[in-house]
């Protein structure tokens, strides 16, 4: 019982990982390559010590631009969070400078209103597009399109809100940014130490049909001259692309599910041999109504069948139970971690084969001796 | 012709190292429609005569026929088709299947005689009412009385409508007004229904209302009397 819910519960937020984990990358653009700077991260946690990082600037940005045709898009990206402000609503959240072509970088869609072009980004106008839920938080039911708020205490006037994304995982909800253009993140937003050409990541969308492996390749190289970098040494910028992050994350849903089975696997052979003995214990309680039985004309074969019978019934009511509580868990599990709920019949139709078959095959041997007792013996109870 | 026979009939167990002759030479021989008894102290390889001819057991040497059957060497699962429709047991301890009625219990033997359900019940009906116990069929044995319980059993043994019914001490857990009328159920399904029976018992009252006395003293017979 508890073997078959750890099946139907391993399947199960394994298909909803793997759910998420699609949604999540793709939620990340198809194809979109990030660049950013190799210590910007450690560990997994953002550095402190900025003062060591190397930075990555729009020159960079420009050589790899210009040495790769296949990159449809390229756009900077200055990440700071920032105090956003309207009325008596206030909220701090990441706002993203950058070029008028963002959204098809990361393949996010207009709502309402329009994303800043060309033009706004030129003139350092002071206009906003904000993420879906950053836009419900500050103006709630009212539309947001047209009216002012502050960034940084500066005015700025809301041209557009974006389409909700999908988001299950990290910290990070996507919809909770806003998009500014790049000049005005360096007028608005600059940190002390931060120079007028820096970037926090530059954002990439290769043509349709490019090799990705080739185009990562490529860029490294072009990165690795521009820093100077000599061979041997680490590379003082990091290369996230959709498909090696989802590889990743594959993996790790991968290794969870494997130890999930293992779990699952050992649950079931204790499980087993519950079985075996439970019907090992019946078939010698019920020895004397075996050898009755035996005595009014059961055949050695109709015994046998009768206790297979039991256990296979035995096993399919706990696997009933199993698939009901690993449903219940798995929806329970799946809503606490925000994961969507997957139901999938194959893990419970791969359970229940299981448990005939652990039903049979466990079962065999206690209905073996049952049948091969000596009537006499068994009416006396007498083994 | 003999409906029982059996010739030279040895059968020895086999305590720690020692073998014990438990049966000796038995020769016997029942008739069709006999109403007889097999009695003897306790020791004397009554029990063990009465297993071997209902084929519960097999011996250790000799023969024994079933209306000219040699079933002393049959495997388990031909033995179990000989006691499922040629023998009815009655015991001492009625044996009725707890979880079931009275009815499933009657109704048993014939299922694994391959019966349908529908035929079996019609036919379990007709016996318990025989028995007089068309009151209690969807009664569970811890239901019904010591008496009761045994009527089922006879009922249950009469089931295929076999030629023999072996009873083993049938008397032995009721009182004697009961025992008296379980007695007259075998008197009566004999002269009625031409079945051969053998009330197996150390119960001297008992052996003396059959017909024939067939008396065990240490594996062998030493008495074979005919009352009537």
């Amino acid at each position: 019982m508890i073997g078959i819910s750890s099946i139907i519960i391993t399947f199960s937020i394994g298909r909803g990982a793997e759910e998420a984990i699609s949604s999540a990358v793709l939620g990340m653009g198809e194809g979109t390559i990030y660049i950013m700077p190799a210590e910007f991260m450690k560990r997994g946690a953002f550095r402190s010590d900025v003062a060591q990082r190397t930075k990555l600037t729009l020159t960079e940005m420009k050589k790899v631009k210009k040495n790769s045709p296949e990159i449809a898009q390229v756009t900077p990206m200055s990440m700071t969070v920032q105090q956003l402000d309207y009325k008596q609503k206030m909220a701090q959240e990441t706002v993203i400078g950058c070029y008028a072509n963002m959204l098809k970088v990361n393949d996010n869609d207009i709502a309402i209103g329009s994303f800043f072009n060309d033009y706004h980004v030129n003139q350092r106008s002071n206009v906003i597009v904000l993420g879906a839920k950053v836009a419900k938080k500050l103006f709630n039911t009212e539309n947001p399109v047209g009216q002012i708020m502050y960034l940084n205490k500066q005015p700025c006037q809301v041209i557009g809100v974006l389409k909700h994304k999908p988001h299950y995982w990290g910290p990070r909800d996507p919809n909770d940014w806003a998009y500014i253009p790049f000049t005005v993140a360096k007028k608005l937003c600059r940190g002390a130490d931060e120079t007028e050409d820096e970037v926090t990541m530059i954002g990439m969308k290769p043509y349709p049909g490019v090799d990705s492996e080739v185009l990562l390749r490529k860029i490294k190289s072009i990165l690795r001259f521009a820093y100077g970098t000599k061979p041997g040494e680490d590379d003082s910028f990091m290369i996230f692309d959709q498909q090696s992050i989802e590889n990743v994350a594959r993996e790790a849903a991968g290794v969870i599910k494997l130890f999930g089975l293992i779990a699952a696997a050992v649950s079931l052979l204790v499980g087993s041999i519950g079985v075996m003995n439970i019907m090992l214990v019946s078939v010698r309680e019920r020895t004397r109504e075996i050898g009755i039985r035996m005595a009014i004309g059961a055949t050695q074969g109709s015994i046998r069948r009768q206790f297979l019978i039991e256990s296979t019934t035995l096993c399919l009511f706990g696997g009933a139970i199993g698939i009901m509580l690993g449903l219940l868990i798995q929806i329970l599990i799946s809503t606490a971690a925000t994961l969507p709920v997957v139901i999938e019949l194959t893990p419970m139709l791969i359970s229940l084969i299981v448990t005939v078959l652990i039903g049979v095959f466990f079962g065999y041997y206690p209905a073996r001796q049952a049948s091969q007792l000596n009537p006499v013996d068994a009416l006396l109870e007498r083994i | 012709m003999a409906l029982l026979k059996t010739i030279n009939l040895i059968k020895t167990y086999t305590t720690g190292t020692k073998p014990v002759q438990v049966l000796k030479d038995i020769d016997l021989v029942i008739a069709p429609k006999e109403f007889m008894s097999i009695t003897g102290k306790s020791g004397s390889g009554k029990t063990t005569l009465m297993n071997i001819l209902g084929c519960l057991d097999t011996p250790t040497s000799g023969q024994y026929f079933i209306e000219s059957q040699d079933v002393s060497h049959m495997d388990p699962d031909q033995l179990a088709h000989i006691r499922n429709k040629k023998i009815g047991f009655v015991f001492q301890r009625f044996n009725l299947l707890q979880d079931m009625t009275a009815i499933e219990n009657v109704c048993l033997p014939q299922l694994y005689a391959g019966k349908k359900e529908k035929d079996a019940i019609q036919v379990s009906t007709q016996f318990l009412e025989m028995v007089g116990l068309s009151h209690r069929l969807h009664h569970f044995p811890t239901e019904l009385s010591g008496g009761e319980q045994q009527r089922v059993a006879i009922a249950r043994a009469l089931s295929n409508n076999p030629s023999i019914i072996l009873a083993d001490e049938p008397t032995g857990n009721l009182d004697s007004a009961t025992g008296e009328k379980i007695l007259q159920m075998f008197k009566d399904l004999n002269k009625e229904k031409g079945v051969t029976i053998i009330v197996i018992t150390h119960d001297q009252h008992v052996a003396e209302s059959t017909d024939r006395i067939v008396r065990l003293f240490d594996g062998k017979i030493v008495e074979d009397k005919k009352l009537a």
